[in-house]
């Protein structure tokens, strides 16, 4: 049995570009048919819009969107789902000449550990203690985590610095959950740097093409980390 | 082009490190300290209320919404991050930000897409074909209620239709539900442009594709 259970899994994806906040108001989209009349409704309930500094905010029941200066993030709220992908695809589909730097396809899990000593062996397997406890003893002091960010990019490690970094670069954080106690938060942020001539119709061209595995393979990390962390490491 | 810009949107805020629980009066301490130093958004009209569950003995939530922000830095839009530094002015957060129930965890834990086979109206029920994206079942067939279908998505219902079929469960606090979701794919209307395009991509196939001329 999985030591491990899966609190919450959301999805947002954040484009980074020169995008006009005033246009994916709820009524654009749902005149292009991308949302429900009752999503609309429940987004004109929550709409904050400052047109004039660049800002557009809303939440219907299952994601909400914020474009502001220039990013544009869209996020779930009742679980990651294609839906996303859709409505992603179908944006910047529809704004497809608009100028883009970069996409982020972001997933965000909660993870409840069934153990208290899980939750330890987790954090000692993230950052081991040994070398903080030579300098505050264990009799005396406790040493815990409170975040830890590791960035991976494609290609081994050399030694050159600084470091090139490719165009497609993971970060994951880890983070206890605000939620509850013995809940751990982990956030991992797909990086795709579009470089200086692409635009919304290569947003949704690569999430179409990449959201699906990314999502799947995000959760299997989790898994991965998880588990490989709070049943290797011997205490 | 910085990394961090794609990060999103969640802001967390670890409350207690991990690998270290503390005790139950650290917890009812903590959870007043947060209480009494909670800061506000700027421009948001929501606000924090970081409350005890009494029926958690073990559990501090943080009721209410979380404040999304363009990263997961703690510097940003955050509340205190630390016992340490309970006061994090959140002053330069000058834009509206986006909130969501941060007491509710929601997880997909299975999904099918599928597509309408065939609506028969007269006897309320699709025939879908289904598949899996979530485990190795096959592929299968089923007929599926029209009473399932939302309102909104009626006029999307039709042969050919993409729709996805989803089990989510809900967490608030210790109470565990379980829901199925089924939402039709929406994708833009065509638009005049988009179908002028398409008809000029046609012409440029049919010309691709033009009978070659035999001469004797």
């Amino acid at each position: 049995m999985s030591k491990f259970d899966f609190e919450r899994f959301d999805a947002s994806i954040v484009v980074v570009g020169s995008l006009n906040p005033a246009i994916t108001t709820p009524d654009w989209l749902l005149n292009h048919q991308l949302i429900s009349q009752s999503d609309r409704d429940s987004a004109m309930q929550s709409l904050q819009a400052l047109v004039p500094q660049g800002v557009i905010a809303f939440e219907c029941d299952w994601f909400s969107l914020n474009v502001v200066h220039q990013k544009f993030t869209a996020i779930t709220k009742q679980g990651s789902t294609p839906r996303l992908r859709d409505l992603i695809v179908s944006i910047f589909g529809l704004l497809g000449e608009t100028p883009v730097s970069a996409i982020g396809l972001n997933f965000h899990a909660d993870c409840k550990l069934s153990e208290a000593s899980d939750y330890y062996r987790f954090g000692d397997a993230l950052a081991p203690k040994e070398i903080w406890h030579r300098w505050f003893p264990e009799s005396e002091f406790a040493v815990g985590v409170l975040a830890q960010t590791m960035e991976i990019s494609p290609g081994p490690r050399t030694s050159a610095f600084p470091v090139e970094k490719g165009k497609s670069i993971q970060q994951v954080t880890i983070q206890p959950s605000p939620r509850a106690v013995g809940v751990v938060s982990l956030a991992i942020n797909n990086h795709i740097d579009l470089g200086a001539v692409a635009t919304g119709r290569d947003v949704a061209r690569i999430v179409s093409e990449q959201w699906e595995r990314k999502e799947e393979e995000s959760r299997n990390l989790v898994k991965h980390l998880v588990e490989s962390a709070v049943g290797g490491v011997d205490k | 082009m910085s990394m961090s810009e794609t990060q999103g949107g969640w802001s967390m805020v670890p409350p207690l490190p991990i690998d270290l629980l503390p005790s139950r009066d650290a917890r009812m301490r903590r959870a007043t300290r947060l209480t009494s130093t909670a800061p506000r958004v700027v421009q948001s009209h929501a606000t924090e209320r970081p409350e005890v569950d009494d029926n958690e003995g073990d559990l501090v939530q943080l009721v209410g919404p979380e404040f999304l922000t363009s990263s997961l830095e703690p510097a940003v839009g955050q509340m205190a991050t630390s016992l340490a530094h309970p006061q994090v002015h959140l002053a330069q957060v000058a834009d509206p930000t986006i909130t969501i129930d941060g007491s509710v965890a929601s997880v997909t834990i299975a999904r099918w897409e599928g597509v309408v086979l065939d609506l028969r109206q007269g006897e309320g029920v699709m025939s879908v074909l289904l598949r899996s994206k979530s485990g190795s079942e096959p592929d299968h067939t089923c007929d599926i209620s029209l009473k399932v279908v939302s309102e909104d998505d009626g006029d999307l219902v039709e042969p050919g239709a993409v729709f996805y079929l989803e089990q989510t469960r809900h967490q608030r606090r210790r109470t565990i539900s379980l829901a199925q979701t089924l939402s039709f794919r929406r994708l833009p209307a065509w638009s005049k442009s988009m179908l002028d395009s398409v008809a000029a991509a046609g012409v440029e196939i049919q010309k691709r594709f033009k009978a070659p001329t035999f001469v004797k």
